[in-house]
């Protein structure tokens, strides 16, 4: 539905002072949308129904002439909208699929969570995972030509472990938390010009070697900063290796906008003990920090056992070489 | 029509007070109050930009946003306060704004002509005697009332007003954000050239506002339904300064105003 300037008095037009929703908000029928200026005389303009903000037109600040359309809402209840994506401006789509509201005990859990800690409540769980068949692959696919790293192997199977743990790849708001539709993984590199997240958007439909690729060619963008915005908005969930700075493990902050992120340490020899015996084996420690809000322990536990089972065996996990 | 004389030690409530008459349904009304020292700054204004906020702070001067639109006004107890409220039915607040805006301030300039001052309307909703100002007046359409205020330098400290309402030079103002516009003023006292008598002046106002209004008015204390909104825009937003001070826009205001 359009969202017009209305006619105060007989006034020509008015200056939007404050939008009071942002693009992707969710605004229910009389709950104030903006609020005008004109002569002084303030009027909050409340929406007509009840959907979510899909479009600003006209920035705070715009002098707007009475009857033109300032946002579009496209009607509906919270959890079923679609936001369309902005295939023009080619930004990696992250929109909501569902929404689980913040009730009974998750909703408590929630309150205490940001009482305790008054900003996002973070917490992390981390295991070790056993690489070796996961090296064996990669010098595999190297001989036949295809060259991936490990970093891509970690990004095709985070990718997978989201799509069957959907509650991480998600962003606590004040009150609900939006799990995102798309998949869209970050990963995190130190450019001359700091810290860069470059994002692969809907990674969990693209195979190891386009990962790969994509990769290679985005860390290149945000090393020379030629990257493009699109290249690093729209981030879902985030990947932090600090194992090839030789690093054994790191607990990052979760990016702002979602609800996790991974921590990947180094791949080196340990001890393990296999059959009742010690052996060495390539072991890679990583650790889920997230936050508390959306994510609860046992499903970030969920979701970091999934990854183990995964990399441990990347052909039953669905790689494809 | 109702006459209240709420007020308020604390200017953070006085304004709540005057959005909660906005909102509650009280039906027509009068409010003439005083603030403490206090800088006003109007709904769209960005705080730093118009007002020195290391200055007041030295001189304990609050800073508080109201719910209406316009410039920065610099209030103490020698300014004096008129509030209004009419259904958005009247027939007084129907048409230009700018004629609204000469209808509600009549009652202004009918109380100093009869006090032998000559004031004028300049710049939609200012008062004017000669070329100085005297007052200012702003508003905001409610959903089923129009509500209006202005104030009236009476004998404010104005040495405090410039020093209050001139800010440090690397704020500036935002876009988006509304501009006060800085012109000379002066006190009432000064024009008449002796000291003002007070209660005469509010009388012949509210007498002014009885003419246009064509309605008497009756001294009536607040409504509960006021003071209970009065106290919940107090807590939620006029105690606090992301309303005050920062008047968050943007993507964070997740619909708090």
């Amino acid at each position: 539905m359009d969202i017009v300037m209305p006619k105060l008095g007989i006034m020509l037009k008015g200056k939007i002072v404050k939008w009071l929703k942002a693009e992707g908000d969710y605004v229910q029928a009389g709950e104030g949308l903006f609020t005008i200026e004109t002569e002084k005389v303030t009027h909050t303009v409340r929406s007509p129904v009840s959907g979510v903000v899909v479009r600003i037109l006209h920035p705070q600040g715009s002098v707007v002439p009475v009857g033109q359309v300032v946002a579009i809402i496209q009607e509906g209840e919270a959890a079923t909208v679609h936001v369309p994506a902005d295939e023009e401006r080619g930004i990696a789509a992250r929109t909501v699929m569902y929404s689980i509201p913040l009730e009974g005990v998750k909703g408590v859990t929630a309150h205490r969570m940001l009482e305790s800690s008054r900003k996002s409540p973070r917490a992390a769980v981390g295991l070790d995972i056993l690489m070796d068949e996961a090296i064996s692959i990669r010098k595999r696919m190297a001989d036949a030509g295809k060259k991936i790293s490990l970093t891509d192997l970690v990004i095709w199977a985070v990718s997978r472990s989201l799509e069957a743990n959907r509650v991480v790849n998600s962003v606590a708001l004040d009150d609900c938390v939006q799990v995102f539709e798309q998949i869209n993984v970050g990963f995190a590199v130190d450019t001359p010009k700091g810290l860069m997240v470059p994002v692969i958007p809907e990674a969990n439909k693209k195979e190891v070697t386009e990962i790969a690729a994509l990769r290679a060619d985005l860390t290149k963008r945000v090393q020379e900063f030629s990257h493009s915005e699109t290249d690093i908005t729209g981030g879902t969930f985030t990947v932090s290796n600090l194992g090839t700075l030789g690093i054994d493990r790191l607990i990052p902050i979760v990016n702002p906008g979602e609800a996790a992120i991974l921590g990947v340490g180094r791949i080196g020899p340990r001890a393990i003990v296999r059959g009742g015996a010690v052996g060495i084996g390539q072991v890679m420690e990583v650790w889920l920090a997230f936050d508390h809000r959306a994510i609860n322990g046992a499903e970030a536990a969920r979701f970091l056992a999934d990854l183990k089972n995964r990399l441990e065996d990347p052909k039953e996990g669905g790689l494809k070489e | 029509m109702r006459l209240l004389r709420v007020q308020f030690k604390d200017a953070r409530h006085n304004l709540a007070f005057e959005e909660a008459m906005c909102l509650a349904s009280g039906g027509p009304t009068l409010r003439l109050w005083r603030n403490p020292p206090t800088a006003v700054i109007g709904y769209a204004q960005f705080a730093r930009a118009e007002v020195n906020l290391e200055t007041c702070m030295q001189y304990g001067v609050q800073v508080v946003r109201r719910h209406t639109g316009g410039g920065a006004v610099y209030h103490d107890y020698g300014n004096l306060n008129y509030s209004v409220v009419v259904p958005r039915s009247s027939g007084i607040v129907k048409g230009k704004l700018s004629s609204v805006y000469r209808r509600l301030l009549a009652p202004v300039l009918l109380a100093l002509e009869e006090l032998g001052v000559a004031a004028d309307i300049r710049d939609t909703n200012s008062v004017f005697v000669g070329g100085t100002k005297v007052g200012g007046s702003s508003a905001h359409l409610g959903e089923t009332a129009f509500f209006f205020h202005g104030t009236l330098l009476l004998n404010a400290d104005l040495t405090m007003l410039w020093r209050v309402l001139t800010p440090l030079k690397e704020y500036e103002c935002p876009a988006g954000s509304v501009a006060s516009r800085r012109v000379p003023v002066t006190n009432l006292s000064e024009v008449i050239g002796c000291p003002l008598n007070v209660p005469r002046l509010e009388a012949l106002v509210v007498r002014g506002f009885e003419k246009v209004l064509c309605s008497h008015a009756i001294p009536t204390e607040p409504s509960r339904e006021e003071m209970e909104l009065e106290m919940n825009l107090f807590d939620t937003k006029y105690s606090r300064d992301w309303w005050n001070l920062e008047g968050r826009m943007g993507r964070d205001v997740r619909g708090q105003m």
